[in-house]
């Protein structure tokens, strides 16, 4: 990626975090569960 | 004054949709100098409209509660004609050849168009400290960030320039610049409102709805705005409560019975003392007027957080992933997001996609419990413009984290939030109660808002300016 070196360097913290934060619920969905691609919501009958 | 207000003094015959109109254009000639919170101005437009209006109600033609009701548009929706930047210059010479279907709708109420709203570029961040127009400043403290993304739209219906302005919200950007500014912020359900004309930040987390002065207000707005829309993909088919049945509170709203969950965990810890006081104290409001009180746990919040942003991110990045090439011309926040977006891995997005489901049933089951959730909106008031963190007990946070952290997660969910003045910090700055309920139970949520209002006066107060 074309980028200039200092940009990289700021992205770098922010992204080790969120990387960091969501490490752990990269397997919370059951495996068969598919990703929601259209989301969509009913009411709670 | 409010729209409710208005709305029968116009068809009294005590005012007309001209004298709205001008009360509304005198006062933003007057103070859009100093807080920055419109972008474009259409006084020939909007006096077009008013009169057209004052024809229609005088032969006994009315359109509904915001017929003749002077509006602004924050500038993400498109408007026919009449230039549409969100608030960047990738899109400073965007005329639009249709209007939005907000746009559409509003028009169609006979609601009147003043012009559109400043905003953080491209609806991404919370300061609305645009580098590009200009920052826009809080009315209760010109200092101070109004929040954002829509803080153009909290500012200018915080400072009585117009009666209703329409906000969009990906993290919470309708209700942080409400409780920041004093307002009342309305984010529906997903797919309650449809997205068709607006410029798209992120698709599936992108929500469009009103900010006003009133709870009741508010609900006028979503009855308008409310609907399928067959050209928007994730338009809800879901039918619109209507006459007696509609979203409008009625005068007299009863608590009894009402279910009203307080979480234990999460919202309450690491939270400027008057925020948690001020919140403290509406839930004890709500309990006096007869809510039956429970305390809850809430899912992993900051988990959710984490996966809304993996999304937002990852969205926003390919939304805007065909202006690369002029990405010298985006501010360097909104930029160094959009960088972030590209680095990420799409199996995280995936993944992230796949956890929103267990999030999503996670709070649904928690609604069988109770009918709304309260919290605060923010755990802080506004902080001065160009200040990067706050202090918080004795931890610094920074300013866009914090300000999100309480919001971004109902957008994960797609649930309907909104934001109410519930008091004010030390400094007379605004704070915000949070009330969240399950899909499609807006008439419930602005109910339960509506009887706190009907006990408080924090929106009808405002800062001379």
């Amino acid at each position: 990626m074309d980028l200039p070196a200092e940009d990289l360097e700021r992205l770098v913290p922010a992204l080790d975090s969120l990387e960091a934060a969501f490490a752990p619920l990269r397997e919370l969905a059951p495996h068969e569960s598919e990703p929601i691609t259209i989301y969509r919501l009913e009411r709670v009958k | 004054m409010t729209i409710l207000e208005a709305a029968a003094q116009l068809r009294s015959g005590t005012t007309t949709s001209r004298q709205l109109t001008e009360t509304c254009l005198a006062r933003i000639d007057l103070l859009n100098p100093r807080l920055n919170a419109f972008l474009t101005v259409t006084p020939d437009h909007a006096l077009a409209q008013a009169d057209q209006a004052d024809r229609e109600l005088a032969a006994g033609q009315s359109r509904g509660p915001l017929h003749g009701i002077p509006i602004a548009l924050k500038d993400v929706f498109e408007t026919k004609g009449i230039r549409t930047t969100a608030g960047s210059l990738l899109f400073k010479d965007h005329i639009p050849t249709a209007d939005s279907a907000v746009t559409e709708k509003l028009a169609a109420a006979g609601a009147v168009l003043l012009g559109k709203t400043n905003m953080h570029e491209l609806a991404y961040g919370v300061t609305s400290s645009n580098p590009h127009f200009g920052p826009v400043r809080n009315p209760w403290n010109t200092d101070c960030i109004p929040g954002g993304s829509s803080g153009g739209s909290g500012a200018a219906v915080a400072a009585h320039m117009c009666f209703m302005a329409m906000g969009s919200d990906t993290g919470g950007s309708i209700r942080i610049p409400a409780a920041f500014c004093n307002t009342v912020g309305l984010k529906p359900t997903y797919g309650r409102v449809s997205r068709r004309g607006v410029l798209p930040l992120d698709f599936s987390l992108d929500h469009m709805g009103p900010l006003t002065r009133s709870v009741r207000d508010a609900a006028l707005c979503l009855q308008a705005l409310a609907g399928l829309d067959p050209l928007d993909d994730t338009s809800s088919p879901e039918p619109v409560p209507e006459s007696d049945n509609d979203y409008l509170p009625p005068a007299h709203v009863s608590l009894a019975g009402v279910r009203i969950g307080v979480p234990e965990n999460y919202y309450f810890d690491q939270v400027d003392p008057a925020v948690q006081a001020s919140v403290r104290r509406m839930v004890q409001l709500a309990a006096g007027l007869g809510a039956k009180v429970e305390v809850i746990r809430v899912p992993d919040i900051p988990a959710l957080n984490a996966t809304a942003r993996i999304i937002l991110l990852s969205e926003a990045s390919a939304t805007m992933e065909r202006f690369q090439h002029r990405r010298l011309e985006i501010g360097p926040d909104v930029r160094s997001l959009l960088d972030q977006g590209r680095f990420l891995a799409a199996t995280d997005y995936v993944n992230a996609q796949r956890a929103r489901r267990v999030f999503r049933d996670q709070f649904l089951e928690l609604f069988r419990r109770v009918d709304v959730i309260f919290t605060p909106s923010t755990p802080i008031a506004a902080a001065p413009i160009g200040q990067a963190t706050v202090r918080i007990g004795d931890l610094d946070e920074d300013v866009r984290l914090a300000s999100t952290r309480f919001a971004r997660a109902i957008n994960l969910l797609g649930f309907p939030a909104l934001s109410m003045p519930c008091g004010f910090d030390a400094n007379r700055m605004p704070l915000g109660l949070q009330i969240i309920s399950a899909p499609f139970e807006e008439r419930r949520l602005l109910a339960v808002a509506a009887a706190l209002e009907d006990e408080t006066d924090f929106h009808q107060q405002s800062q001379p300016l």
